[in-house]
């Protein structure tokens, strides 16, 4: 289960960012990229798997397409963990 | 394609359970074997599996506990030396839960899993697995040397849709040893209109330092591997350069590592359909056979002689096909002699021989009832509690051996137990109060035990709550019968019982053996046939209603008497001495007509009167044949012969001389 909401252009997603969750993400991502960026709070993210990870790539790889800045406002320490493993660009630090 | 919700649930229960059977003989087996290697690689296959599908079918409280259960058996996958029997105990009430997960889903019911039991199952999962670290060295149970491999694997696009998630795929490795320089190739992804998110582009390179096997790594990947491009090479020295993952070739041509494992599914209405199909084409075959001959042109005869060859060979295979091995159903007993044992203060171990004996698969199904019962009453009023059998010089854990062989032509099954034995006395007294035998006849021993099977007795003082209403050994015969097989029982006092039973094997085609009484044919399968005599030559040697054939008594049968078959007999008959299981019987008949391939086929309500017959055939001829279930016409023969001389019935089949006409 994946919770959103949105606040502006900043998606704060909570819960589990998996394979079930990223249709219906992917459907809002692309609704909402057009010349603004998107950035995300993902602190309440307890659990992401490859189809969660792929999809924050492909956002991340839409941003640089359209030459936008790309922000993970927070992140939990799943979500740290999985997209350290990948050497996720755009970490925060 | 729309499929109804309905033919979808149904798919996955059926693949659900499936898969849950698999992961409960492998931690069944387990007990047996100690084999914690393959315990957990087979029980982590059917949890994950599971998960997966749950997940497509879209049931998330199932997808939650299988994920709980598969998270400890990923730690265990790293170490499988961990797993101890009481963590295989906490896997096994893991899986009942997910059986009653899924029966709630069968009957459109909420369920969620029991929130003790998911304690419980997280706090193995704290002992068994391990934070992974990365760029530390994870416990390996390996001791081989130390080797530095390259490894770059390109996803099946279908990853995310087969239920499987690469990223944790990829953490695995890191409890096999160092992960280093690894490289996510984000520019498989697509940035336009194609991107699909369900699609797998995911691909990555990376070094690993381990001392595990290359098997071990592979096997890792296990379950990705059709579809994917999988490129693991060892470093030399020489460090060669990173090969990159290149495009996806056809399903990956390395074995599978388990080849005993790749089977098709296929619907069962299909199979029958097929062996039907089959049935038709051996009377087809043996029609065109017959006027071949009639042509009398060598070329012709011989054409469909090799024909009926190339059927012969098909039709083994198709029945084939619906074999199953009885050795699943034994070991499923396992656990239910575990469970009864506990349940009732006994100690017993299982022993199974003849686990690769085949049956058909409807055979099997049906028979898993009665054994149930079986078993049970061995438990429950066989084997002796452990004291008592220690007083008697009894080792405390008693032994129940479940066997199964082919002899003769039939499936020979024994649940033998070594307790107690029957008690004759019990037996007896209790079959005097229901009114089942009158005082006044002697009774053998064998004929004493025999009585556990009349209707109506049962051997238990209380209905035990194990045993249930007092189910008794006639339902088990019932069912038994109604599989056209019979059962019998052996018992020593103070050695223990033995439940022995005999089936067909379901052939549904059958080389016959054709035999004439007057207008009427009849078939035996002529595998039992032993040798063919002329009845004329043994009549003056008969003697107790047996025939004397060469020193030996063989009880008789005669076709004409027992079906009041009318007009008059030849001069001459003939015998046809069959032998089905350790009996020999010696059946009378008008005239022998040879061998011949029939298929059998259900009665029609015409020919349901005719009893000891368990199918009908039509010949090369067009003629219809009855087929000749021996076992039930000798007890049928028997059991008549016993009414009329008002004495009980033995399992000795003796004469056969009935008077009246055909039974209605």
């Amino acid at each position: 289960m994946l919770a959103t909401t949105v606040e502006g252009n900043v998606f704060r997603l909570s819960g589990e960012l998996d394979v079930y969750a990223v249709a219906d993400l992917h459907h809002q991502l692309k609704e909402r990229l057009g010349a603004l960026p998107v950035a995300f709070e993902l602190a309440g993210v307890e659990r992401i798997d490859g189809a969660g990870a792929q999809l924050l790539l492909w956002a991340y790889r839409q941003h640089a397409a359209k030459g936008l800045p790309f922000e993970l406002k927070s992140v939990s320490d799943a979500v740290r963990d999985a997209l350290a493993f990948i050497h996720f660009p755009a970490l925060p630090g | 394609m729309t499929l109804d919700r309905a033919t979808l649930r149904g798919t996955f229960l059926d693949e659900a359970r499936e898969l849950l059977a698999t992961m409960e003989r492998a931690l069944v087996d387990f007990e047996q074997t100690h084999d914690c290697a393959e315990t957990v690689r087979a029980v982590f296959r059917a949890a994950h599996t599971l998960k997966g599908s749950a997940g497509l079918f879209d049931l998330p409280h199932l997808v939650k506990f299988a994920h709980e259960v598969e998270s400890v058996l990923d730690g265990l996958r790293a170490a499988p030396e961990k797993l101890t029997p009481a963590i295989a105990a906490v896997l096994t009430d893991a899986h009942d839960e997910m059986d009653r997960g899924l029966d709630a889903i069968e009957a459109d019911q909420p369920w969620d899993a029991s929130p003790e039991l998911v304690s419980r199952i997280r706090a193995l999962g704290g002992s068994v697995s391990e934070k992974p670290q990365a760029h530390a060295h994870a416990e390996s149970t390996t001791t081989g040397p130390l080797k530095r491999w390259a490894l770059a694997i390109k996803f099946n696009p279908t990853t995310f849709r087969d239920g499987f998630d690469p990223l944790s795929l990829m953490r695995f490795l890191e409890r096999l040893g160092t992960v280093s320089k690894l490289v996510l190739d984000e520019r498989a992804i697509p940035t336009d209109e194609s991107f699909d998110p369900l699609c797998c582009y995911l691909s990555f390179s990376l070094e690993l330092e381990t001392t595990a096997s290359k098997q071990q790594i592979e096997s890792s990947f296990e379950f990705v591997r059709e579809g994917s491009d999988v490129k693991l090479e060892e470093l030399g020295s020489s460090a060669l350069p990173l090969p990159a993952p290149s495009a996806p070739q056809p399903p990956s041509s390395g074995p599978r590592e388990d080849s005993a494992d790749r089977l098709v599914k296929v619907p069962a209405t299909r199979l029958d359909a097929l062996v039907d199909m089959v049935s038709e084409l051996v009377i087809a075959g043996a029609t065109a056979d017959v006027h071949a001959g009639r042509t009398q042109d060598r070329a012709t005869i011989e054409a469909f002689a090799a024909i009926r060859k190339l059927v012969a060979g098909i039709r083994d295979a198709a029945l084939g096909l619906r074999m199953v091995q009885i050795g699943d159903t034994f070991t499923r007993f396992r656990r239910v002699v575990r469970e009864v044992s506990r349940q009732l203060g006994k100690e017993v171990e299982v022993e199974i021989r003849g686990g690769e004996t085949e049956l058909d698969k409807a055979m099997v199904e049906r028979l898993a009832d009665p054994l149930l019962h079986i078993v049970r009453n061995s438990i429950d009023h066989g084997i002796e509690r452990p004291e008592v059998r220690e007083k008697n010089g009894k080792p405390r854990v008693g032994k129940l051996y479940l066997e199964a062989a082919h002899q003769a032509g039939q499936v020979v099954i024994e649940v033998r137990d070594d307790g107690a034995g029957l008690n004759r006395e019990k037996i007896k007294k209790k079959a005097l109060e229901r009114g089942l035998i009158n005082d006044r006849v002697e009774l053998t021993e064998a004929q004493i035990d025999e009585l556990i099977f009349l209707p109506g007795f049962s051997s238990a003082d209380t209905v035990s709550e194990v045993s249930g209403r007092g189910v008794g050994m006639d339902v088990v015969r019932k069912g038994i019968d109604s599989l056209r097989g019979t059962v019998e029982v052996l018992s020593k006092p103070g050695e223990g019982t033995t439940i022995r039973m005999r089936l067909p094997l379901t052939l549904a085609i059958i080389d016959g053996f054709l035999l004439a009484v007057g207008n009427a044919h009849f078939v035996v399968p002529s595998k039992l046939v032993r040798e063919c005599l002329d009845f004329g030559t043994l009549l003056d040697s008969e003697e107790n209603h047996r025939l004397k054939v060469r020193g030996e008594a063989v009880p008789y049968v005669r076709l004409r008497e027992f079906y009041g078959i009318t007009g008059a007999p030849p001069r001459r008959e003939s015998v046809v001495i069959v032998e089905y299981g350790e009996e020999k019987v010696a059946v009378v008949v008008d005239r022998l007509l040879g061998v011949s391939q029939t298929v059998i086929k259900p009665l029609g309500p015409i020919f349901r009167k005719y009893e000891g017959v368990g199918g009908s055939t039509i010949l090369g001829s067009g003629e219809v044949a009855l087929i000749i279930d021996l076992p039930q016409l000798v007890r049928l023969a028997t059991r008549r012969r016993a009414r009329a001389a008002g004495t009980p019935v033995s399992t000795s089949p003796t004469v056969v001389a009935v008077q009246g006409g055909l039974p209605s």
